[in-house]
């Protein structure tokens, strides 16, 4: 029976090990240096000579006295919040509308639209930003200049991402990241609404609604749970996601106070700009610190703890 | 499927509804299909002036020949950097294939203590992408690198594809449980009646049941490696076609429609496995929830 | 080939008693049904034997050893499943080989052991197929095959003929006894159909609500149900249950009032209720009372005909009443006429406990 029981045990290491050292290795250990590195005056990365000081809270004060004095970072964060609440605006509205209108036409072109929505989420993040470096090139190859010049709406070409500051450079970051969470938002939506029972829709029917009528009192009120799983994944998502505004600001097609959303700012106080590793630790464990409030906020309105199956068998 | 409302709803209709639903998608067809045209020109097509375009092949040639400018004699290697592109792509979807089956078996069929935490965490981690961790994962690098350079690249290559294979972790469990928790739970007894093992039921018997789950994981690991930037120019010493791309839009030197092509090429694995797969990778980038 | 006590068995999910407290005693070779409807516990039992289910409380004992805690792979049993769970990505071959290959049996072992029995199950031909390639009856056979492989000590049923229809169902059921009878392999079979379980077993143990009501031969099951679940349950149509007052000489069901027999007056005395059964071809329709029988007025309700025999539901007031009888009589609608039932064939039950009062 000893014996048994743990050869049970040997097994499930074998099975969770691989899981759990990838967690601590690659979330767990980082989070302790990241916070550890936040109370540290590391730059230029030299672990040898700055990670070992301490200094308390500084770098926090530092970033704090930034955000109230500094324009560049006060930017930054009214970038943030004008950022994530847009784009999560697009992204479920969007996601919802396409889902919505996938669900009343036929499958080919159901399953062609969702092909060519997928695309922008699924495509190297190079080659996406590279399309839409051309499409808002300020130069008159920019696609949407040329547009614009043979419509007559400009007479010259304008350098969308950088001018109209601070609206332009948001557009910009909005439209390009907008695109890319739509496919979530359709996928998801579409795929709860294909799991409502057809009866009601033809009840419905029978009873003359119009297709308005039919998303408003019949499909959207039975994909409220997702709606919400929709919104607040991507409210997550969009909060610590950079890869696409990091090249459209490092390509210098936006303007980089106001095309730098947080998450973007500490990578580049790291990895870019100033090397300042303290204070991009400072930023960023303030950035987990709101995150991980917001992904526990999340699990507990979604209520996932719930949806959870419990395995059978004694074995 | 709404199959059963097909006979109730108006044809003129539909027809309307598939008009916006391509109306609404022209942007990203024509910002694609410009890109995919301008490496086939002679200069940008990305302002529809095709007044001085001549269709060729030249940009794909140069590119192949591992030249960025016309003249000039810089070279770059095209071929290696395919070639990094995809080790980085392979390794990040065998990591996360590997511990999202193990571990989504784990969570999906076996009962012991802390199994509910588990999951939760993993789901907390879905919902909270590793990526903001980056500057502790780097300095962990930082404390691990090889100090030879040759030890380097071939370290910086199994960090960057673990690390970023990290990110993907979390999802991958949850969808690979999920993906088990539909077995038949008569086939797994009948195995450990039989006389197998759990990892041997695992091997044997699982694992080829969910077939279409382990393939959709591979594919999503590969793409997910593939298209990555951040984590492969931070960690990786050696070039990718996406750090290729970053920087040589930055040099003034830069031919663009030989970038075009580059990012072309860049582009076909994704189409091609998009196409062959749309369906599982449906499921994938729903996140795996089922309610 | 091994002899199964349960000793004390109590399984609970959370807070759901599945199994409340079994005994049970399985002899060598013997082959014993698991009777009960869904939902009674009967599958968990059959689980707990194979080892997927542990006991919350007791202990299970194959030829004396204690495997309570021993894991399915160390017990030696095979298990048939109500789907068969063959592995769809195996061929016959592999599926019935798969036991044998999992303890590293050689390759000419394994060929023989699987050709042996696919000959005796008349499944040769198949080896080479898928098993969605093959028909319900088919697979079975293929189940059964993998079960037996490995020449096990028990061998598990889990309702193995539901998923096949009602004619292969018959002629299967046959078969698996003779199996069993010639392979003296101590089986336990697990069904909610009463006629499969007569027909099949050595002993029937019927179960319901995870309680074990009454344990025996198919015989004392059927006449003389210790229980009145057991009567309920068994039997096609099943026995019927009247509740009748008793005021010390004379029993009243309904308003209809009869003297109670002397015969049966030393079970009922001192009770005020009882119910009173009957196995509906043990009933009688007739213009007038006959002797040795207790006879009491009824109205003609429904008459179903089944072909050889016919259903006749009669009226007590409210209570209804189905008698089985030749096709040759002739029963009208709302004729009132006897029913009797001779004083032998009457079963006693307690009211409160259920419970049969003691016979003969």
């Amino acid at each position: 029976m000893i014996r048994e029981r743990s050869s049970r045990k040997w097994e499930l290491w074998a099975f969770l090990a691989p899981a759990l050292v990838v967690v601590v290795i690659f979330y767990v250990v980082p989070l302790i240096l990241t916070v550890y590195t936040s109370f540290t005056p590391l730059r230029n990365w030299n672990i040898q000579r700055y990670a070992t000081r301490l200094i308390g809270f500084y770098n926090y004060q530092k970033l704090f006295h930034a955000i109230a004095n500094d324009p560049s970072v006060r930017a930054v964060f009214l970038t943030t919040a004008v950022f994530v609440g847009c784009t999560l605006l697009v992204n479920v509205l969007g996601g919802l509308i396409l889902a919505l209108l996938t669900f009343f036409v036929d499958r080919k072109t159901n399953s062609i639209a969702s092909t060519i929505w997928l695309l922008p989420r699924m495509s190297p993040i190079a080659v996406y930003g590279l399309v839409w470096y051309y499409f808002f090139h300020g130069s008159g190859v920019g696609t949407l200049n040329s547009l614009f010049l043979r419509l007559g709406f400009i007479d010259k070409p304008i350098a969308w991402g950088q001018a109209f500051i601070p609206y332009g450079p948001w557009s910009v970051i909005i439209f390009v990241n907008g695109l890319v969470g739509v496919s979530f938002g359709m996928i998801v939506l579409s795929s709860a609404i294909k799991s409502i029972p057809g009866e009601f829709v033809i009840a419905a029917r029978v009873d003359g609604a119009t297709d308005w009528q039919i998303c408003r009192r019949v499909l959207i009120p039975q994909i409220k749970w997702h709606i919400m799983y929709v919104t607040t994944w991507q409210l997550l998502s969009l909060l610590t996601s950079y890869a696409h505004t990091y090249l459209l600001v490092s390509w210098r097609l936006v303007n980089k106070s106001y095309g730098t959303p947080w998450a973007l700012y500490v990578y580049d106080l790291a990895f870019t700009g100033v090397f300042d590793q303290g204070l991009a630790a400072a930023a960023g464990t303030l950035l987990v610190l709101v995150g991980g409030l917001l992904g526990l906020i999340t699990l507990r309105i979604l209520g996932f703890g719930r949806l959870m199956t419990e395995p059978r068998g004694d074995i | 499927m709404s199959l059963g409302d097909v006979e109730v709803r108006s044809k003129s209709r539909q027809i309307f509804y598939s008009i916006i639903l391509i109306a609404l998608s022209v942007p990203v067809i024509v910002a694609f299909s410009m890109l995919v045209l301008s490496s086939f020109a002679n200069q940008m097509v990305t302002n529809f002036d095709f007044s001085k375009v001549r269709f060729t092949f030249k940009n794909w040639q140069l590119l192949f020949q591992g030249r960025i400018a016309i003249t000039g004699g810089l070279r770059e290697n095209i071929f290696l950097y395919l070639i990094n592109t995809a080790i980085v792509a392979f390794g990040v979807a065998i990591v996360t294939t590997l511990v999202g089956t193990l571990s989504g078996y784990a969570i999906s069929r076996i009962r012991f203590r802390g199994r509910r935490f588990v999951l939760l965490m993993m789901l907390m981690l879905h919902a909270l992408p590793g990526s903001i961790l980056i500057v502790g994962v780097y300095f962990l690098y930082r404390l691990w690198m090889p100090t030879s350079l040759n030890a380097l690249r071939y370290f910086s290559f199994f960090y960057v594809i673990v690390a970023r294979a990290a990110l993907e972790v979390p999802l991958s469990v949850w969808l690979m449980k999920g993906f088990f928790d539909l077995l038949p739970w008569e086939v797994e007894w009948s195995a450990l009646v039989d006389g197998a093992s759990r990892l041997k039921t695992w091997a044997k018997i699982m694992m080829p049941l969910i077939k279409p789950g382990v393939v959709a994981i591979l594919i999503f690991g590969f793409l997910a490696g593939w298209q990555d930037i951040i984590y492969v120019r931070t960690f990786l010493i050696d070039k990718t076609l996406a750090t290729f791309i970053e920087s040589n839009l930055e040099s003034e030197m830069a031919y663009m429609p030989l970038l075009a092509a580059a990012a072309t090429l860049y582009l076909l694995p994704t189409i091609f496995f998009y196409i062959s797969s749309q369906k599982l990778l449906f499921k994938v980038y729903a996140g795996g929830i089922r309610r | 080939m091994a002899s199964i006590v349960l000793e004390n068995i109590t399984k609970k999910f959370g807070k759901v008693t599945a199994l409340d407290g079994v005994n049970l005693q399985i002899d060598d070779g013997e082959f014993i049904v698991l009777l009960g409807p869904s939902g009674s516990g009967k599958t968990t039992l059959m689980y707990l034997i194979a080892g997927i289910y542990r006991p919350t409380s007791g202990r299970i004992l194959f030829d004396g050893r204690d495997v309570t805690n021993l894991p399915p792979k160390e017990r030696n049993v095979g298990l048939v499943f109500q789907n068969w769970a063959l592995y769809p990505h195996m061929k016959v071959f592999d599926n019935i080989a798969f036991p044998l290959t999992l303890k590293k049996a050689d390759k000419n072992t394994i060929q023989q052991r699987v050709h042996e029995v696919a000959n005796m199950l008349r499944i040769e031909a198949l080896l080479d197929r898928y098993p969605w390639q093959l028909s319900g009856g088919q697979q079975q056979r293929v189940a059964i095959a993998r079960a037996l492989v490995k020449q096990p000590q028990i061998l598990l049923f889990d309702e193995p003929l539901s998923n096949l229809d009602a004619l292969l169902r018959i002629g299967v059921r046959t078969e698996l006894k003779r199996l069993q009878k010639d392979l003296k392999i101590t089986s336990v079979y697990v069904t909610h159909d009463q006629a499969e379980a007569l027909a099949i077993a050595d002993r029937i143990a019927v179960i319901n609500n995870g309680k074990l009501i009454q344990v025996g031969t198919p015989n004392e099951i059927y006449y003389n149900p210790r229980h009145t679940f057991v009567a309920g349950f068994v039997g096609n149509p099943p026995a019927n249950l009247l509740n009748a007052e008793f005021d010390g000489t004379r029993l009243t069901i309904e308003t209809k009032t009869f003297q109670a027999p002397a015969e049966l007056l030393q079970r009922i005395s001192g009770r005020r209720r009882i119910v009173l059964g009957f196995r509906p071809e043990k009933g009688s329709l007739l213009d007038h009372i006959t002797e040795n029988a207790v006879g009491i007025e009824v109205q003609v309700y429904e008459v179903e005909s089944m072909g050889r025999e016919q259903i006749v539901t009669v009226s007590i007031e409210q209570t209804m009443v189905k008698v089985l009888r030749p096709s040759e009589e002739k029963f009208q609608v709302g004729q009132r006429l006897f029913l009797c039932v001779d004083i032998k064939d009457l079963m006693l039950f307690d009211f409160d406990t259920n419970e049969a009062l003691d016979v003969r």
